[in-house]
């Protein structure tokens, strides 16, 4: 498998927006809500936080990332050993979290006949075919995910409109000034699996655009967010949401247009299994490289089965 | 480019071949359209699935059968699920429940509690959160045994006509994510339409089919059981509180000649702004109504002189009318079902001194006020002669 590959803007764009944005199609997104009224200020604390953070990544980058830290370490140093698997382990972990919950969210809203390991192993299949392919054939579909999850949540959320009542924002602070903040900062964790996303701006084509390129990119996928949980909150109340498995597919099955465009939510799926699919294989691309450069092999192959084995593994032993 | 491609056949798979796994044919497959909820002597429910039967819509002469292309299938059971296995068994097909369009449950189920029922459907993935739901007063089996749409072949389609917000005149428009969403906020309190077999002998409309069903009037739930059931005058009034109905048309008797009625049509304008304003720890709630209100009638009613005087008239029985159903909510249901907290809750800033305001109890007292903004009174061609 190469580890040389060459990031074009478009891919990247659509890589980094699909890392931000993803976990809106899982039920994580109800980490902000917190049954309460105030969702929507939560969530823009927290994109607030997230997107101070990220403004400052590609400079970090250029300056003193983690990653070019990790890549400039001396072989065979026991920081870069520990540094490495640690990150090995977080992506290990993060994997099986969200291939169970894709598997979870498939098994209930598709295919409520299939055994749920037939879903999970569809997924790893996927996954391990696409990245064992090279980085090019997992980034390749990146420049066109960001515009159909831009084109999908914003046909969806202008559908449901009709069906919002701003009271639900009322009172702005839900339970709270202070739960608000906290309900914020708790959420900070949904932009966890993005950060690792530095170890690629390396390849990227053009490296005075960088800035500018992941800027953008940041923007987009916090403004996505925000609006997904602006209208979850204006759509569900905040009593319902906490039980509710995917707000966004709830909001989603409201869609419809006519009697011939009922069932809009099928796209939902798609929307998701790409999404998905994108995101399964950047991890499992990401780990095979880290392990790679640790312990400086000069194939991948064979690693990507490995790993695919151990999440495997993991999603049967939990 | 080998990559893309070999990428987008995975992708082209992942999309549509991967549902051949759980796959159903159409022959295979009973379509449920409507569900009926009843409890039975055994105190166990009784379930009424009403099937799509499309080769029955036609008569072998030809024309529509009287069926309305439906089959209705009843069982006894503990539990929905129990009930839909025995179903499966029985027809020896699969049910698939994405066409269902109504849920018609009984007054005796209704004044239990549908927490149980709601909560299960919503979570139900074949079931859409825009399926209405209805209570019958009869039983919810016989209701679905007597459906028969007058004008249209397909069932299915006339349970969307009925319940469609135009067609929903004297009953409210309620779908099963709004009936939820309804009983888990603020006081807990919701609506639905409310169905009923016509009586021939009794009712003011003379089907010409054996037997005929309409939605109408509205039953008021408080925590999921069935509170009262109110007359389709009071939903109608709903309605218009709630914005739903743009155009209704009312009448009243003349008091200068009580043979005789005045009717006109209200046209709202915008939808009525409430207002809950706090005075000395009382709340007072007012709702301004932005509307034309137009004279129906050829001639002037007897006793009145010129058109400003009768449509005065009717603005204020309109206000009336409004002042009325409120108070009803308020004092004999004690149920805020037009939701006005809503209007009052923008005032707090935490849920905290909301609570502490304690709404509910200050609901029970309220004044309310009721302005009707005429913003034109419309009237056509009509003469000043007394009719």
């Amino acid at each position: 498998m190469k580890d040389r590959f060459v990031l074009k803007k478009w891919e990247l764009t659509g890589l980094l927006i699909n890392l931000i944005v993803f976990k809106i199609f899982t039920g994580d997104i109800k980490c902000f809500m917190n049954s309460s009224n105030s969702a929507f200020l939560s969530t823009f604390f927290a994109c607030l936080v997230f997107y101070g953070v990220f403004w400052f990544l590609p400079v970090i980058y250029e300056k003193l990332t983690a990653a070019k830290l990790f890549l400039k370490l001396k072989k065979n140093s026991l920081v870069r050993f520990i540094f490495g698997m640690a990150l090995i382990v977080f992506l290990v972990f993060s994997f099986k979290k969200y291939l169970l919950e894709f598997a979870n969210f498939f098994n209930i809203a598709a295919f409520p006949s299939a055994p749920f390991t037939f879903i999970a192993a569809f997924f790893i299949v996927c996954a391990f075919i696409s990245s064992i392919k090279g980085m090019d054939a997992v980034i390749k579909p990146n420049s066109l995910i960001a515009f159909q999850i831009i084109l999908f949540v914003a046909v969806s959320l202008l559908a449901v409109l009709k069906f919002s009542d701003i009271t639900n924002l009322f009172p702005v602070f839900g339970k709270g000034i202070k739960e608000t903040v906290m309900t914020g900062i708790d959420g900070l964790w949904f932009f966890l699996d993005v950060l690792p996303v530095a170890f690629v701006f390396g390849f990227y084509e053009n490296k005075k655009e960088l800035k500018k390129t992941v800027r953008c990119a940041g923007l987009t996928g916090v403004l996505i967010l925000l609006a997904v949980v602006l209208f979850s909150n204006l759509i569900i109340p905040p009593d319902i949401i906490s039980k509710i498995q995917f707000p966004f597919y709830q909001i989603v099955q409201n869609v419809y247009f006519g009697r011939f465009f009922q069932r809009i939510d099928s796209f939902y799926i798609i929307v998701l299994t790409l999404s998905a699919l994108s995101y399964l294989s950047f991890n499992l691309f990401l780990m095979s490289y880290i392990f790679k450069k640790i312990f400086n092999l000069r194939n991948m192959r064979v690693l990507n089965l490995s790993f695919v084995l151990i999440v495997l593994l993991l999603c049967t032993a939990f | 480019m080998k990559k893309f491609i070999l990428l987008l056949i995975f992708v082209f798979c992942a999309a549509f071949l991967s549902s051949c796994y759980d796959k159903s044919e159409v022959e295979e497959t009973a379509y449920m359209i409507a569900l009926g909820i009843d409890l039975d002597e055994n105190n166990e429910y009784l379930y009424t699935f009403q099937f799509a039967s499309p080769l029955s819509s036609y008569s072998e002469s030809g024309g529509d059968a009287p069926s309305g292309g439906v089959k209705n299938i009843s069982v006894s059971a503990k539990d929905f699920y129990s009930a839909k296995n025995s179903a499966i068994n029985y027809l020896s097909k699969s049910i698939n429940m994405s066409h269902l369009k109504l849920i018609v449950c009984s007054k005796e189920f209704a004044e239990k509690s549908v927490k149980e029922h709601i909560g299960l459907f919503m979570k139900e993935r074949e079931i859409r959160p825009s399926t209405f739901v209805a209570v019958s007063e009869d039983k919810a089996k016989s209701f679905l045994d007597a459906v028969q749409p007058e004008f249209e072949s397909s069932t299915s389609k006339y349970y969307e006509l009925s319940n469609s917000e135009k067609m929903l005149i004297f009953a409210p428009f309620v779908r099963l994510s709004d009936f939820l969403n309804a009983s888990e906020t603020f006081d807990k309190s919701a609506i639905l339409p409310v169905g009923e077999i016509i009586d021939k002998e009794n009712s003011k409309i003379k089907p010409a089919l054996k037997t005929a069903t309409q939605l109408s009037k509205m039953a008021v739930f408080k925590d999921y059981s069935l509170l009262k059931i109110l007359p389709e005058d009071d939903a109608r009034i709903y309605n218009l509180l709630s914005g739903k109905e743009k155009k209704l048309l009312f009448s009243f008797e003349n008091e200068k000649n009580q043979n005789k009625t005045i009717s006109y049509d209200v046209l709202l304008l915008k939808s009525p702004r409430f207002k809950v304003e706090e005075e000395n720890n009382n709340l007072k709630i007012s709702v301004e109504i932005l509307t034309e209100i137009k004279y129906v009638g050829e001639k002037l009613p007897e006793g009145y002189n010129n058109i400003e005087e009768v449509l005065s008239l009717c603005e204020k029985q309109l206000e009336k009318r409004i002042y009325n159903f409120l108070k009803m909510t308020q004092s004999d249901l004690n149920a805020d079902i037009l939701k006005l907290k809503r209007f009052y809750k923008f005032k707090f800033k935490d849920e905290d001194s909301l609570k502490k305001a304690d709404f509910e109890k200050k609901y029970k007292n309220a004044g309310f006020q009721v302005k009707i903004s005429p913003e034109n009174f419309y009237q056509s061609n009509i003469s000043n002669e007394i009719n």
